[in-house]
Parts: structure tokens; C-alpha cells; sequence
């Protein structure tokens, strides 16, 4: 508390109103010091009160300037901006002023003590004092013919005066002689007698004793005495010896007032003679004094001016150091801040200028901070976009680094988000084998000359058998990111990305499709079931039933040839009924989705079962069952893949009819070069193995190779096990024949027929 | 100021500076009555006489037409606990100065209008100093109601010197001619 009112009173009285206060009290003291210093009627009280208030507001100026010098020097040790500046422009003012200043003060103290001496002129002395000499002498001269008359008056008074006529005695004398007054003392200074021109004057003039001692002495007393500045006396005083009992002499006294030429003469002569004595001896107090004075205001002429220095100082560097302390703020992004103007002139328009500049500086830092909140509200909202999308999207760069990604993305492919991010195209290929696939189309398509691309590809995936239809774009956009964070960073929203975008940028939507496929598939099939089943199915017991009521009702009202004709062709009809009825039946199998719950399935317990079940047709045919040690047990129908394994082993079989050493190989197996988790199940023969011409159809309906047979059993194999997410093919096997391979997942998902997600 | 003017001068001055509860002003004029009474320069004050001793340099500004202003002060000591002060100040002027003309020293008095004569300076110092005790003793003689301590002091007033002497003798010893306050 203490010390804020402290720094409140320095900081008051440090500022110019004080100081401007006490230079114009000081200048006006010490000026009226000078004018009272070569004024004798001056009030001396008054000089001496002006002198200490001088000395006093010289203390106070020092004060000043020490508590200025004191915050420029603390200002310096903090390194406050400005201070340098302010002490090198005090210096420099110091440096423009003390010189000169000195100079002048140096040639002022000279002229002064020359003009003061030059007042003095010896001639003038002389005539000083030989004007008081002619005065004396003129006096003296009046004085002898007082002292004549007196001594003579005197004798004749000694000599024969009886004491009844003395007093018109010293009247007589007096009025002869125009005295103003005469008297006559006893030697012990008693008045025996006195004439006086004033009848009124009750007592004369009594000398002083030092009168008497003179008379003692037998000399006679003169004195030239000044009454007034316009009126002087002479006074004579002879002594009258006498020679009686205890008295020695009388005292004649006799006092003239000079006339008033002589006396206004002499006044003049002494006054001037009295003034320039003075002026003589006070010449020495006087330069003193004037030079007192002349420091006194040199001193503070030069405190105010090392005082205004600081203050100039101050004003010319204040505006440069709000300019630097504002451009600070700016360059530590404190945008907007505003300077005072203090001034008019060039700094007062750099300083409007920088407010101006810093104003639009604000104003462009709010639109862009507002634009930046727009974009991250826009980001923010396309990555939710991103989020939620079903789809796989990505973005390349011009240099095909995979810059965005998605969690669709990743859970699709069956990778990690952050594994592909970042990475280039070359890279991401290399980097994941099982989808190289994926990313060469990827490649394919952003090398075409097209903007926009479109193709399709089949994964085998985490989760099975992926089709995966990609659709790429060419978006041509400049975008510059955070350059201070060139680093991968992931999104609140899970979507990983890149911060640098920049140039032509593509952008690769890619979808899982399988389900769809397989869901339109079914709906097709079963929508061709359904008709089969009412129009094919539907008709064919009214006519079974037809055919055997036309046997029943004419087969004993016909001959016995056309009896056996009746019963052939009822026969026919009846068996080509349930023919077709299978027929039908075996497609709608097809044509109906498994809907059984999977559930975990020992694959090679499956293989034994299905093997013991064809023992008897297995008997003749070299039989090799391969399985696999430690299968895991896989998410599947058992069922459906039961007869998924019949329609091979029976297909197989069939294959081999009439091969002279049949051979069968059945087996299972991991494979380990793929991504996620299989189980392959291959069943091979040394049959003639599948033509040529139906290779690339072999598993849809109604294609088979075999004489007799529906043509649907591939395709329920196919069916089942793509609904397991599984996937099947026919490749060249080491017996020769045909060689199916089922690649099922371990972990098939439930809903394989509906959406993945 | 003229002999002649300041022979009839005479002031009384009341205690009126010390109504209001300035003590700051009242230590100081505490501190400045005790130095002035414990420093006597130039002149001894006592119950029985007066003693002037002139400077060289006040003997010889005075040989060269400067007049001599001495004041004859005379106040009512007064003391409330340890704070002492003059109060009801009475003072008179004696001015001393040389004639050139008649080559005498003229002694300005309160008790005549015209100037006395003196031969010598010493016995016009003598004069002063027998008019001034004269003055003193006839104020400690004075009648009042209630006893009264008088203080007493003589002293050279520089102020009325000539104004360019004045400054010197503010801080010379040469001219420090003062008493002091004494009973």
C-alpha cells in the first residue's frame, strides 16, 4: 500500500507539471533577486526569502532530475523498451547543451566582472574626493571666521562682562553675528546663559562630553553637524579661562545653522561621496552577488534543461516505444491493440497508421478465425460424414499418399487405419498383399485418362470372400493444412489423415458389395423359385392325379394291348410328374437361402462323416483323406456344408466312373499366406477334370458336364458357400482330374446374407 | 532606508503567528530562539551591559558609507512546557553611520530626531551601547499586570543593508552581529 502511494506521489511529481511549476517560481525569484541586487531601497527580508527559495527550488530540481536519472536507470537495468533510445537522446541533448551552456556561463562571468569594474573609473574617484576636500575646505574656511568671531566674543566676555548683562550680552552677539545660538557653560556643563533665535527653546543645545575634553585641553571645539538632508549646523565651543575657586573655564558655544545653499551643497557632496564609497567597497559583494545570481540562474536554467531533455526525451521516444511495444503484442498475436495519439505530427500519423493497420489486422484475424471455424465445423461435419458412411472412402494426394482415410475404410479391407495413412500407393501394395489387389485397381483407375473410374474387385478378406466395387474420382483443389504439424494425426472422429493436402487430389469411394450382390442374387433365384413353384409345381399334381384317374377309369374298359399302352403312358406321365416335382424341388433348395444358425463346427469330424456315409460307393476307389492337424472349429451350417460335401463326393465319383485306378483325395488345411483366418477344404480327383468351354461357368445353374444330372449341385455349392462367406474355385490339381477348393472363415458372420455392418 | 527614517521607526508585534496549532512552526521558531540565545556574535548582551565588537569588515563597509542598522528588540519570554518563544516583541533602531564631511560617526537614535556627533567610533559604539541597555532597562521597568520575563536582544539588521552587500553578508560571519535573546 505504502509503496503504491510512494510510486503514486514519485510518479506525480516526476511529471512535468511540478517541474514547469518550479523553474517559472525559481525564474521568477531569481529574476527579482537581480532586480533587488541592483536596487537599494529593495526589501531585504524579501532578498533573503528569494535567495532561499531559490536554493530550495534548486534542491528540488536536483531531486527531480535524480529521481528521473534514478527511473531512466531502471528503467535501463529492466530493459524496458524505449529506455535506450530515451538515454541516448538525453545524452545527446545533454551533450547540445552543456557546451554552449558552459561557454556562455564562462563569458558571462567575465563580461560581468569587466562591467562591473569598468563602473569604476579613477577619474571619477578623484573628483569624488576632490569635491569632498573643496566642500571641507569651503567649510573650514566658514568654520575659521565662526572661530574668530567666538575667541574674540570669548575675551571680551573674560574680560569685562558683568553677570547682569551677560545674557543680552550673548543676545547682542548672537544677533551681530546671525548665530542661531549661543551659550555659555561652566566647566561641569551647567548653562549659565544661552541666547537661541527660537524664543521657544526653553534649553540650549548641550555639547557632549567629549566637547569638554577638548576644552579642558584649552582648544576650541568645531563640529559640522547634519540636522536633516536639507539643513547641517556648525558648532564652536572656545573656552574662557578663568581663575577662580574649583572652576577652570566657561564654554562658549555657539551654533550657526549653514544657509541653505551651503547646506544642500555639502548634503549633495557628502551623499555622493557617501554613495560612491559604497559602490566602491560593495563592488566586490557585488559581483559576488551577481555572479550568486547568475549561477543560481545558469544552474537552473540548465537543471530545467536537463529536466526538459528527459522529458523530451520521453515524448519523442514514448510513441516509438508504444509503436515497438504494440508491434510486440501483434507479433505475440495479441491482434487489435490500439495506441494513443499524442501527437499531430509524423509519429502521431505513424501511430494512427499502426492503429489502422492493426485494426484490419484484428478484423482480418476475426474473418479468419470465423473462416477457420467455418472449415473445422465443415471438416467436422464431413468427417462425421466420413464416420457414418458405410462406405470405404480415401483421398490421395498428387503424389498417391493416401491422405484420408476412414473407419469404413479399415473395416472393410480388414486393416488398420493408421497402417495406411501416409503411406503411397507403391507402399500400401507392398505393404498388404492380401488387398494388393484392391490398391492396383486403385492404381489402374488413377491412371486412366478419366476423371472418374469405376471397377470391381474380389478380396478374400477377414471376414470371407469381398466384393468390393470401387468408384475413383480426380478432384483438382488446393488446400494447405497446419505445416507446423506435418504429421499423421487421427481425428476425433476416427478418421485418419494426413495434414498436408495439396494440388490434385483423388478421391476413391469404394463399397462392400458382396451382400448386396449375394442379397439381389437371392431375391432373383428366389423369385424364379417361386414362379417355378406356381407354375411349374402347382400343375403338376392335378396332372399326376389326372393321369392315374384316366388309368383307373379306362384301364378295364380298354383292351388288354391298350391296357398296358395306358398303364405305360400313365406311368410316364406320373414318373415325368415327379421328375419335374424333384426338378422343382432341387431348385427351389437352391433358390431358398440357408437360414440355419451358425455354430461351431469341427470341419474335419464333418469331412469323416460325409466319407463314412459314401463308404459304400468310396469301396472301389483309392481314397486319400488329408486332414489337417489342429483345425479350428469354424462358425458354419453343418448341415449345409454337409451337403456341400455330398454334391462334391458325389460329383467326384460321378467324374471317375469307368477311370480304371479311380482315385479320390479329400483334405483339409490352414492356409497361411492369406489374411485373417481360413480353412481350405479340397476335394481332387483323376477324372477327365471339367472341359474347357464350361470352366468359367461350372458353378452357375443348369451347366454340368455330365450327361444326366440337374445341373444345380456346383451351384448349391457355390451358393452355400459364398453364403458362409466363403469362396470356391477350380484349379489343376496333382491326380489330373478336377480339383474344387472351399475356402471357408473361421469366424463367418451371422447375418451373411444381410448387412455386414 | 535613511537614517533619518529609521530613527523614529518603532514596531510592536503580537504574537499572533502562533494562534493556530502550527507546531511545526512553533518547533522551528523553538530551535531558532535557542540557537540565537546560545550563539551570540559580535555583541554580548547582559543585565549590565552591552558589549559591540565590530568586524574589520563591518568597521570598514561602515568607513565607506554604509550604515549601520542596529535593532534593539525587547519581548516577553514565553514558555509552555519545554517550547520557549518572544512574544509581544517591541523593537527600536539605532542607526550608525559616518560622516565624511566633519570626518565623525552619527549615531541615529530613537530619543532624537538629529544624529549625534562622534569622534570615534568607539565611543559611538560606546553611545549605542548605553542607549540600547538605557532602552532595555526602561522596558524591564514597565508595569504590568501579571510578572514578566523580558528577553532582550540586540543585533545588525543586514536586511537593511545596501542590496548588493546583503547577499554576502547572509552567509559571512563578518556581518553575524547578534546577541541573541537574553534576560
Amino acid at each position: 500500500m505504502v509503496k503504491l502511494m510512494l510510486r503514486a506521489v514519485i510518479r506525480k511529481i516526476t511529471s512535468p507539471a511540478p517541474v514547469i511549476a518550479v523553474c517559472a517560481i525559481l525564474l521568477f525569484a531569481l529574476t527579482s533577486l537581480i532586480v533587488a541586487s541592483l536596487q537599494d531601497d529593495s526589501q531585504g527580508e524579501l532578498q533573503y526569502w528569494i535567495t532561499l527559495l531559490g536554493i530550495a527550488g534548486i534542491g528540488i530540481l536536483v531531486f527531480f532530475l535524480l529521481i528521473n536519472i534514478a527511473i531512466l536507470a531502471r528503467q535501463l537495468w529492466r530493459k524496458e523498451l524505449g529506455s535506450r533510445l530515451t538515454t541516448k537522446l538525453v545524452f545527446i541533448f545533454l551533450f547540445l547543451m552543456v557546451i554552449p551552456f558552459s561557454l556562455i556561463y564562462y563569458f558571462s562571468i567575465q563580461f560581468l566582472n569587466k562591467g562591473v569594474d569598468s563602473w569604476f573609473d579613477v577619474r571619477i574617484e578623484q573628483t569624488v574626493k576632490d569635491s569632498l576636500l573643496l566642500s571641507q575646505t569651503a567649510l573650514e574656511a566658514i568654520k575659521e571666521d565662526i572661530i574668530n568671531d567666538v575667541e574674540v566674543f570669548a575675551r571680551t566676555l573674560r574680560q569685562n562682562v558683568p553677570a547682569s548683562e551677560l545674557l543680552s550680552t550673548l543676545e547682542d552677539f548672537r544677533k551681530l553675528e546671525d548665530f542661531t545660538e549661543v551659550s555659555l557653560f561652566t566647566d561641569d556643563g551647567r548653562v549659565l546663559a544661552f541666547s537661541n533665535e527660537n524664543p521657544s527653546q526653553v534649553f540650549p543645545d548641550t555639547p557632549g562630553d567629549e566637547v569638554f575634553t577638548e576644552l579642558r585641553l584649552n582648544q576650541t571645539y568645531t563640529l559640522l553637524e547634519p540636522l536633516s538632508p536639507t539643513a547641517q549646523q556648525l558648532r564652536v565651543v572656545a573656552p574662557i579661562p578663568v581663575r577662580e575657586l574649583g572652576r577652570e573655564f566657561y564654554g562658549l558655544q555657539v551654533i550657526k545653522v549653514l544657509p541653505l545653499r551651503y547646506a544642500t551643497l555639502a548634503n549633495s557632496v557628502e551623499t555622493a561621496n557617501k554613495q560612491y564609497a559604497q559602490m566602491v567597497f560593495a563592488r566586490g559583494p557585488l559581483k559576488f552577488s551577481l555572479v550568486v545570481m547568475l549561477s543560481l540562474i545558469s544552474l537552473v536554467s540548465l537543471l530545467f534543461s536537463m529536466l526538459a531533455a528527459v522529458y523530451l526525451s520521453r515524448r519523442l521516444v514514448q510513441p516509438i516505444s508504444n509503436l515497438a511495444a504494440g508491434t510486440q503484442q501483434i507479433a505475440e498475436g495479441d491482434y487489435g491493440s490500439q495506441l494513443p495519439v499524442t501527437s499531430v505530427d509524423e509519429l502521431g500519423v505513424l501511430t494512427k497508421s499502426f492503429n489502422n493497420m492493426s485494426r484490419k489486422v484484428l478484423e482480418a484475424q476475426q474473418t479468419a478465425a470465423a473462416s477457420q471455424s467455418e472449415t473445422e465445423e465443415q471438416k467436422g461435419y464431413f468427417e462425421a460424414v466420413l464416420t457414418n458412411l458405410s462406405s470405404g472412402v480415401f483421398t490421395f494426394d498428387n503424389t498417391r499418399c493416401l491422405q484420408v482415410c476412414n473407419a469404413a475404410a479399415g473395416d472393410i479391407l480388414g486393416l488398420e487405419q493408421s497402417e495406411l495413412v501416409s503411406h503411397s500407393l507403391d507402399k500400401l501394395i507392398e505393404l498388404n498383399p492380401q488387398t494388393a489387389v484392391f490398391f492396383e485397381r486403385i492404381q489402374r483407375g488413377m491412371e486412366s485418362p478419366h476423371s472418374s473410374w469405376q471397377d470391381e474387385v474380389t478380396l478374400l478378406g477377414q471376414h470371407g470372400r469381398q466384393i468390393i466395387i470401387l468408384r475413383g474420382s480426380l478432384s483438382s483443389h488446393r488446400e494447405s493444412g497446419n505445416k507446423e504439424h506435418n504429421q499423421t494425426q487421427p481425428s476425433q472422429s476416427g478418421i485418419q489423415q494426413s495434414d498436408t493436402q495439396q494440388g490434385d487430389t483423388h478421391i476413391v469411394v469404394f463399397d462392400d458389395v458382396t451382400n448386396l450382390i449375394q442379397a439381389q442374387r437371392d431375391a432373383a433365384w428366389g423369385e424364379v423359385a417361386r414362379r417355378l413353384a406356381h407354375e411349374i409345381k402347382n400343375p403338376l399334381t392335378p396332372i399326376q392325379l389326372s393321369a392315374e384317374r384316366i388309368r383307373h377309369k379306362l384301364y378295364d374298359e380298354v383292351g388288354d394291348q391298350q391296357q398296358e399302352m395306358l398303364e405305360r403312358s400313365t406311368r410316364t406321365i406320373v414318373q415325368q410328374v415327379e421328375s419335374m416335382k424333384d426338378m422343382v424341388n432341387d431348385f427351389s433348395s437352391y433358390a431358398q437361402p440357408v437360414r440355419a444358425q451358425l455354430a461351431p463346427l469341427d470341419l474335419n469330424q464333418l469331412i469323416r462323416d460325409v466319407v463314412e456315409l459314401h463308404a459304400s460307393v468310396l469301396q472301389n476307389i483309392e481314397l486319400s483323406i488329408e486332414l489337417a492337424s489342429e483345425l479350428p472349429l469354424i462358425k458354419a451350417n453343418s448341415g449345409a456344408l454337409r451337403q456341400v460335401l455330398n454334391n462334391l463326393v458325389i460329383n467326384a465319383c460321378h467324374a471317375i466312373e469307368g477311370i480304371e485306378t479311380p482315385k479320390l483325395r479329400i483334405a483339409s488345411a490352414q492356409p497361411n499366406n492369406v489374411a485373417g483366418q481360413y480353412v481350405d477344404v479340397i476335394v481332387e480327383d483323376n477324372g477327365p477334370g471339367i472341359p474347357t468351354d464350361i470352366q468359367e461357368s461350372i458353378f452357375d445353374p443348369y451347366v454340368s458336364s455330365k450327361a444326366k444330372g440337374s445341373g444345380l449341385g456346383l451351384a448349391i455349392v457355390k451358393r452355400i458357400v459364398e453364403e458362409h462367406s466363403g469362396s470356391v474355385w477350380t484349379q489343376s490339381g496333382s491326380l489330373g482330374g478336377a480339383v474344387m477348393q472351399i475356402r471357408l472363415p473361421i469366424n463367418a458372420l451371422q447375418t451373411y446374407r444381410g448387412n455386414r455392418n | 532606508m535613511t537614517p533619518s527614517a529609521s530613527n523614529t521607526r518603532s514596531k510592536v508585534t503580537g504574537n499572533t503567528w502562533l494562534t493556530g496549532p502550527n507546531w511545526p512552526l512553533v518547533l522551528l521558531a523553538f530551535a531558532f530562539l535557542t540557537s540565537s540565545v546560545t550563539q551570540a556574535k559580535g555583541i554580548v548582551l547582559s543585565e549590565l551591559e552591552v558589549d559591540i565588537v565590530l568586524s574589520e569588515e563591518v568597521q570598514s563597509a561602515l568607513d565607506n558609507g554604509v550604515t549601520l542598522n542596529f535593532t534593539a528588540s525587547s519581548a516577553q519570554k514565553r514558555q509552555v512546557l519545554f517550547i520557549t518563544w518572544a512574544g509581544n516583541k517591541k523593537a527600536q533602531q539605532f542607526a550608525l553611520s559616518r560622516h565624511a564631511l566633519s570626518n565623525h560617526y552619527l549615531l541615529h537614535t530613537p530619543f532624537r530626531s538629529a544624529p549625534k556627533s562622534f569622534s570615534s567610533l568607539r565611543r559611538a559604539l560606546d553611545q549605542l551601547e548605553r542607549d540600547s541597555l538605557a532602552l532595555f532597562r526602561q522596558t524591564a521597568a514597565s508595569q504590568t499586570a501579571r510578572p514578566i520575563t523580558w528577553i532582550h536582544r540586540l543585533n545588525l539588521d543586514i536586511y537593511a543593508l545596501p542590496s548588493p552587500m546583503r547577499l554576502q553578508a547572509f552567509w559571512s560571519q563578518d556581518w553575524e552581529l547578534d546577541s541573541g535573546w537574553s534576560s
